[in-house]
């Protein structure tokens, strides 16, 4: 296993055969004494839905943000579509999605999902039309001009995923999106998302502590042991699409609640 | 590096980089004549006149006038400046301490009685756009009618009144800060609303008592030399500025005395600032609030 | 909220204001208090109606000098507060300075200024309101640039933002409120700020300097009238803050 501290760079424009649109080979990071991930190697593959899921401290989050050049990894190799982590980040290759839903409270629903497009210099008729195209797909539609404080938890939520959406990275990042709110909303956004990813084909990366959560939206599911953080299985979930409540209460979804489990027990979590 | 080493060159740089301004603007403005380069016209702020009637003296100037005696052959400025000093602390010692006292009950008041809120709150808000100075000789020419009060205590009052509105606002803000969850355990022990005060919101006031404190303590300074002003035949700092303000002749004099006026200010924020230290870990387990 | 309900919360203050004025007007007849001392409502509106013309002309000198001081102290300290927030260093000393000017007695320096511009110009006077004010605001506008939460900034970072961009959409939209908040202490300030400075040595037809010669010839009632004018000034200016900061930062009520 390497334990190189520099970043591997590719020449290619696009992931090569092999390679998914996510490459992370060897990756560890230290924040002073505590080792937050350790020799994590990943490949994801473009157009999945992936779930890392772990325990507290994991370093689920920290790896998200590896992925996203937030945090530079102390070693190892990370590609995002082909490229070294922060040229992804400069070409906004992927969008991000926090736990908070970060909405800027001064600006009207409709500018807040126009704030990457304003970012990146768009005009003004084609982030306005690109706006309300992304508020209609997360059936947000008649609030545009409400301001965040008026929006409900969830529906703030959705306006992020709207916003993250907005310029069609071709990957997507969410950090336990969904994490503060109750479980009933939590299951119709669920559904929702699934909805959009389906609509958009973007590769998605998504972090949570519930499995329930990680087995319905995933199409893999990859389990971290506690810290120091390291990939402990990867867990295929080949139920069918469309997911619905039918497919909350088959037997095929408690067995792979269970194979998560387990496989998040042996971990030691 | 270690921080009391920072905290020491971080103080030491702002009146380094003070002074250096200083004497650069006046090398400049005398290099250049005192107008804009190439103009005929003047610069905001002109360097001229010699001796005691400079106006915009050295730093070492002002320095030096401390040791010389400011008027014929008496006492040194230093010296004169020092009782003048002792002076105005008085006033602003009474000051701090009413309007402590004061916007503490009123901000206790306010806290217990929505309706006391309501109907005063404006008008204390209300008085702070009141230019005060206006009838600052109006209240010392009543306190001085009460003989058994020295005349200070008219300048005391005046600083009073500056001191009492961030008291009370924020005597009011600390008591409604506890945590309405420990009110309701407090409750449910039938404790009553005497000891809820006391054992409860007082403590959890006293960060935001210090910053009332503190606003306070530069407002008594405030108030004592606006005072001073207003009040004919005074002592103190303000009456020296404004005897050595009126003369044309003494201007490097009035310049160390506004230095001292500023170090009358940030002494008392500093004796605040350290009673903070001090004291109020014990209530919050934290150093220090803004 | 509803009018009945506004209406509702302005009747405490209002049945306040007039029963202090009862007080006053009854109280000073009642213990036959020297009009010298303290004049009562009545003969204090009397006075503020038969010279009406001169007052509202003093009034207006000072309130002239308070505005100007106030839009240059203010704008100071919000664009010194900006560049702080662009440049970390600077931030820290702006910082420092702003807390330990803070505590010093800005009206001290009024004689200086006098001095330096003469004590008939305006810009003495306005000189002193400008520094007066200038110390709230950059403070204000410090702690306001640095409101904007943690995960904000790490969103424009996942945007490329160059710090310009941050500035510009997230950390001056986001202080605001502060700013506004700190834009009212220093209304208030500014007017009083300016009366001080010409108590110093100000022009002849500053309020101040009227203030000064009605109390030189006992005339109380005059200068309590004045004082009511400037005050009724100073509410103007905060109430204008007040109207500003309202079309900046629409609140709308809670709904979803």
């Amino acid at each position: 296993m390497s334990d190189d501290a520099v970043l591997a760079t590719r020449g290619a424009a696009g992931p090569a055969s092999g390679a998914g649109i996510v490459s992370l080979r060897g990756v560890g990071k230290t924040f002073g004494a505590t080792v937050a991930l350790q020799d994590v190697s990943l490949e994801i593959a473009e157009g999945g839905f992936v779930s890392l899921l772990g325990p507290s401290g994991c370093g689920k989050s920290t790896l998200l943000r590896v992925v996203g050049d937030l945090v530079t990894p102390s070693h190892g190799a990370v590609e995002v579509a082909g490229k070294r982590a922060s040229e992804a980040r400069d070409d906004r290759d992927y969008g991000m999605v926090f736990q908070a839903a970060t909405l800027f409270d001064w600006r009207t629903i409709r500018r807040n999902v126009e704030l990457p497009l304003e970012v990146m210099g768009w005009p003004r008729a084609r982030r306005r039309e690109r706006a309300e195209q992304m508020l209609a797909l997360v059936g947000l539609a008649e609030f545009a001009d409400h301001r965040p404080p008026q929006l409900s938890g969830g529906m703030q939520q959705r306006v992020a995923i709207a916003r993250a959406l907005a310029f069609e990275p071709r990957l997507l990042l969410m950090d336990e999106p969904f994490g503060a709110l109750d479980e009933i909303t939590r299951e119709r956004l669920n559904d929702e998302l699934l909805a959009v990813w389906q609509r958009t084909q973007t590769t998605v990366l998504f972090v949570t502590h519930s499995i329930p959560e990680a087995v319905f939206l995933s199409s893999s599911v990859v389990v971290m042991s506690a810290r120091p953080g390291r990939v402990v299985a990867e867990i295929p979930v080949d139920l069918p699409h469309p997911r619905t409540v039918e497919t909350r209460e088959s037997a095929r979804y408690f067995a792979l609640v269970t194979e998560v489990r387990e496989a998040l027990r042996s971990a030691g979590a | 590096m270690r921080s009391g080493v920072r905290r020491a060159l971080g103080g030491i740089a702002l009146p380094v980089a003070l002074v250096a301004l200083w004497e650069g603007y006046r090398a400049l403005a005398l290099a250049l004549g005192n107008t804009w380069p190439g103009t005929d016209v003047a610069l905001p702020v002109v360097v001229r006149g010699t001796g005691n009637a400079q106006q915009f003296p050295h730093t070492w100037d002002v320095a030096a006038a401390f040791g010389r005696p400011y008027r014929g052959a008496g006492e040194t400025l230093g010296a004169y400046l020092l009782g003048q000093v002792g002076f105005t602390l008085r006033e602003v010692a009474v000051g701090f301490v009413l309007g402590g006292l004061l916007g503490f009950a009123l901000g206790t008041l306010f806290a217990h009685s929505r309706l006391a809120e309501r109907s005063l709150l404006p008008y204390v808000v209300a008085s702070q756009t009141v230019p005060f100075i206006a009838f600052a000789p109006i209240v010392v020419v009543a306190v001085n009618s009460v003989s058994w009060l020295p005349r200070w205590w008219g300048v005391a009052v005046l600083s009073t009144y500056l001191v009492f509105f961030p008291m009370t606002v924020n005597t009011l803000r600390g008591l409604r800060s506890a945590s309405p969850q420990a009110e309701e355990l407090l409750r449910s022990y039938r404790t009553s609303a005497w000891t809820r005060l006391w054992r409860l919101r007082v403590p959890a006031s006293v960060p935001y008592l210090f910053v009332g404190a503190k606003v306070g303590a530069t407002a008594a300074v405030v108030g004592a030399i606006v005072g001073e002003l207003s009040a004919p035949s005074s002592q103190g700092i303000g009456a020296a500025l404004f005897a050595f303000g009126r003369v044309s002749n003494q201007s490097v004099q009035l310049f160390a005395t506004v230095l001292v006026a500023g170090a009358v200010g940030i002494l008392s924020y500093l004796v605040v600032a350290a009673a903070e230290r001090a004291v109020a870990w014990r209530f919050t387990g934290r150093r220090e609030t803004r | 909220m509803s009018v009945p309900a506004r209406l509702r919360s302005w009747f405490p203050p209002l049945v306040t204001a007039l029963a202090v004025l009862a007080l006053w007007e009854l109280g000073v007849r009642a213990l036959g208090i020297r009009p010298i001392l303290l004049p009562p409502p009545s003969a204090i509106a009397t006075t503020a109606v038969d010279d009406a013309a001169r007052l509202l002309s003093a009034v207006w000198v000072t309130g002239r000098t308070a505005l100007a001081g106030f839009v240059l102290g203010c704008g100071a300290g919000f664009v010194a507060a900006v560049a702080g927030a662009r440049w970390a260093t600077l931030r820290q000393g702006l910082s420092v300075t702003g807390v330990m000017f803070g505590a010093v007695p800005i009206v001290a320096t009024a004689p200086i200024f006098n001095l330096w511009f003469g004590a008939l110009s305006p810009w003495s006077d306005i000189a002193v309101v400008a520094l007066v004010v200038c110390f709230p605001t950059l403070i204000g506008t410090l702690t306001g640039l640095a409101s904007a939460p943690a995960a904000s900034h790490e969103l424009l970072a996942t945007y490329g933002a160059a710090p310009r961009v941050v500035l510009t959409k997230l950390a001056i939209p986001a202080s605001l409120p502060f700013v506004f908040g700190a834009l009212r202490v220093a209304a208030a300030l500014s007017v009083i700020a300016a009366v001080v400075a010409e108590f110093f040595g100000g022009f002849r037809d500053s309020a101040g300097f009227f203030i000064k010669t009605l109390m030189a010839n006992a005339d109380y009632t005059g200068a309590w009238a004045t004082v009511a004018g400037l005050c009724a000034f100073g509410l103007l200016l905060y109430g204008a803050v007040g109207l500003a900061e309202r079309a900046a930062l629409p609140r709308p009520t809670r709904q979803g």
